[in-house]
């Protein structure tokens, strides 16, 4: 309920603001703010939310692998007992 | 946003404090792994930070009129530079994300259950825009009012506290192994200390610049004074065995605060007071993205961006660390790595560049259009 209503709000203040921005003739501001609140609107999207990146999924990505190196070469326990 | 007064040290100094304290003492993510031995690794790290951002002013001191934003595509190059400024853009949505995150968690854990994470994220989103709407100068006066409360507040329940120490936290000292210690460090710099190298991009923003370090290193030093005495507090309170498995340690050790027989329940206002400071980090993280963003993509009005800025760090928080383990598990495995490249690498190379350039190079790429 909160995120529909938060992505219905993020549609409405940014397409609004854009068309102001972009009738003050600076077209490439009005276009990053679209773009911003276009992809903004993607992780409230059932079908695309999945897929939209976060920085936990990112940064898993890259440095899981280093971490579970050197945690275990240097053999320090993270975990609470 | 559009506010171009100067900020001074003591100012900054008050920022640096406040920014860096607000969650500080939530996890104790390097005392659950060092206990008795966590000094070393604070000490540690507050000293590379403060290394860090003394490097990063000799830096801003040679390029006095630009902002950092400006800095880094001057000594790395523009599309080099536009990319380190992207990867700190990035480490500035993590931390915002967390923070958001470990807010709603330590509110829904402690004193609203059946509050939706969601509605507190909203609303703490909405109360940082609304900050960063006022700008700058506000930010940093409603801090000077605000943290002499919470110093007298935070100090009353840390000698209120006292008494409930029944064992020495110092002991037994030097128990833990290097390789344990240097991991500790590295947690220590990701969470909280190293969050202070976002603060370089206010550098411009300071009037004084020569006497920089002297504000800049009192805020540090105290803040890591803060850290330890809450540590050691805890670790007093609780034991070692319970202060490594409590998710809030200082907040279970308050809990066991009474006044009296018919005073209870003191850590509810220190809850209270402590929210506040804490909002003063996610704020002045929102205020630097904002302003880092406006000031790579050459935006010229950055106000109207404030609130999808916000709802940006809503809509990611609402999808990242769902469960607390998952947070728990960021926080101590990959954070201090993901952490690296944009709060030590980064500054360093810029450092040592300005540094080999000398003063006939800088010289030179000032005079660069």
């Amino acid at each position: 309920m909160i995120s529909v209503l938060v992505c219905i709000a993020n549609l409405v203040y940014g397409t609004s603001q854009s068309i102001r921005i972009w009738k003050k003739r600076r077209r490439s501001d009005a276009v990053f703010l679209l773009v911003l609140t276009l992809y903004i609107t993607g992780y409230f999207v059932p079908f695309t939310a999945p897929y939209w990146p976060t920085v936990q999924k990112v940064n898993r990505a890259l440095f899981q692998p280093i971490s579970d190196f050197l945690l275990h070469f240097l053999q320090i326990r993270t975990e609470n007992p | 946003m559009a506010d171009t007064l100067k900020i001074s040290n003591f100012q900054f100094g008050c920022i640096c404090f406040t920014y860096l304290s607000g969650f500080s003492t939530l996890f104790f993510n390097e005392a659950k792994i060092l206990q008795q031995d966590v000094w070393m690794a604070n000490v540690s790290a507050i000293v590379l930070s403060i290394l860090i951002l003394w490097l990063m002013k000799h830096v801003q001191v040679q390029y006095p009129d630009k902002t950092m934003t400006e800095i880094y595509q001057v000594l790395l190059g523009k599309w080099l530079g536009k990319a380190a400024v992207v990867g700190t853009l990035l480490y500035a949505v993590s931390i915002t994300v967390l923070t958001l995150r470990a807010l709603s968690l330590f509110y829904t854990t402690a004193i609203l259950p059946h509050t939706s994470p969601e509605l507190i994220m909203l609303m703490l989103v909405l109360t940082t825009s609304y900050s960063v709407y006022l700008g700058l100068e506000t930010i940093v006066r409603t801090v000077q009012v605000m943290l002499p409360l919470f110093l007298i507040s935070i100090t009353v329940i840390c000698l209120l506290m006292i008494p409930n120490v029944e064992t020495n936290p110092f002991l037994p000292a030097f128990h833990s192994r290097l390789p344990e210690i240097a991991y500790g460090t590295l947690l220590s710099y990701a969470f909280p200390f190293g969050k202070g190298t976002l603060l370089i991009f206010l550098f411009h923003r300071i009037g004084n610049k020569k006497r920089l370090m002297a504000g800049t290193s009192i805020g540090l030093v105290l803040s890591c004074a803060y850290l330890l005495i809450a540590t050691y507090l805890a670790i007093g309170s609780l034991g070692t065995n319970l202060m490594k498995s409590a998710t809030f340690p200082f907040f279970s050790s308050i809990q066991l605060v009474k006044i009296g027989l018919y005073l209870e329940r003191i850590e509810i206002v220190i809850i209270g007071i402590w929210t506040v400071f804490t909002l003063f980090e996610t704020i002045v993280a929102h205020y630097l993205f904002t302003t880092i963003v406006s000031e790579l993509f050459r935006i010229q009005e950055p106000k109207r961006f404030i609130l999808p800025f916000g709802l940006l760090f809503f809509a990611i928080g609402t999808r990242s660390y769902v469960r607390p383990t998952e947070l728990e598990l960021y926080n101590t495995t990959i954070l201090p790595f993901s952490t690296l490249l944009p709060t030590l690498i980064l500054p360093l190379i810029l450092g040592f560049l300005t540094l080999f350039r000398g003063q006939n190079g800088n010289r030179r790429l000032r005079d660069d259009p």
